[in-house]
């Protein structure tokens, strides 16, 4: 095998090559044909202007700053709900008062029945001790 | 190359006065719809590429055929063109680079080699195999040059195009040509010297 590569050598092998590219770049007939076809109809297509990027960027902007303000405002023609407060109840110092009379006065409510149940008996209790205790110091 | 530009000069005179007409186009397209193909083929290696690019060359020429300042032939122009999309398709496609790494589709340049597509000299098989590999050593040491040494190469030994054609062309001084194919031949001798050693 000649390891030496000299003018001759190169001139062949880039003979070689471009021979390779132009049978890389061999097309039938009607791929030329379509290629044509496809400049043809792109020569005839309406100029379009494309729209720079910066112009893009502008509408969505002006999207984004729409929807924040249509988001903070309330929209036209909508009226707010609002909170009903409860009805102020006016009464003097003497309706309080009888009303916290009548309120201790009457019976304990059906939930508090143990509770009050158990009060009782606490204070019965307490009273028998009380009165023990006496019964002994007078003896 | 001289002929299509001497037959064209009726042509150059229609795109300076820009009454380039659809049939008038239609003739530039036939006569050098093949050469540009090559051209995109031998510098970019992917068909779709080259033909998707070779539509946009000429219908980039149609549009801005009235910016056509006759300074060079129609020919020499639309080379141009065809470089300078080609050096996009490139940028374009070395930016898609992370993006085509993390998706599915796999890489889709093109590396086959091109072992039918040199003829038999008549000289026995193993010449006729180094003949072979020889021409893949020039795709592959072609394919790694740098943009403007790879343009200037393809442009001189793809298209047979003078010095002065490939500086009109690539918009260089002849000089500049001169260096960057200098550098190419003697990257591709190179590379061409050891794949024989190594043999």
């Amino acid at each position: 095998m000649a390891t030496e590569f000299d003018d001759k050598d190169v001139k062949n092998a880039l003979q070689s090559w471009r021979e390779s590219a132009e049978k890389q770049a061999e097309r039938p007939e009607w791929f030329w044909a379509r290629q044509r076809a496809r400049i043809a109809s792109g020569m005839h297509e309406p100029k379009l202007q494309r729209m720079p990027v910066m112009a893009w960027a502008g509408i969505a902007a002006t999207v984004a700053l729409g929807v924040a303000l249509m988001a903070g405002n309330k929209p036209a023609g909508m009226v707010p709900i609002r909170q009903q407060e409860p009805p102020k109840i006016v009464m003097t110092d003497q309706e309080l008062m009888s009303e916290l009379e009548n309120t201790m006065n009457s019976g304990v409510p059906e939930a508090l029945q143990p509770a009050s149940t158990l009060v009782d008996e606490m204070e019965r209790a307490q009273n028998a001790r009380t009165s023990s205790k006496v019964k002994e110091k007078v003896q | 190359m001289a002929d299509s530009v001497l037959s064209l000069a009726g042509m150059q005179g229609k795109l300076n006065s820009s009454v380039l007409t659809a049939a008038d186009f239609d003739e530039l397209v036939r006569r050098n719809q093949k050469r540009i193909f090559r051209l995109l083929m031998a510098l970019l290696r992917d068909e779709d590429a080259a033909d998707t690019l070779t539509q946009e060359c000429f219908l980039k020429a149609y549009k801005s055929r009235e910016s056509f300042r006759g300074e060079s032939s129609v020919d020499t122009w639309v080379y141009r063109i065809a470089v300078n999309l080609a050096r996009d398709y490139q940028r374009s496609k070395r930016q898609g680079f992370w993006k085509r790494m993390f998706s599915a589709t796999p890489e889709t340049e093109d590396e086959t080699p091109l072992l039918d597509s040199v003829t038999d000299g008549g000289s026995g098989a193993e010449a006729q195999l180094l003949a072979r590999e020889e021409v893949d050593q020039v795709w592959y040491t072609v394919r790694r040059l740098s943009e403007n040494q790879r343009e200037v190469f393809v442009l001189r030994y793809a298209e047979d195009m003078s010095l002065d054609e490939i500086a009109q062309a690539l918009e260089m001084q002849v000089g500049t040509v001169k260096s960057h194919l200098n550098r190419a031949l003697t990257t591709v001798r190179k590379r061409l010297e050891e794949h024989r050693r190594g043999n």
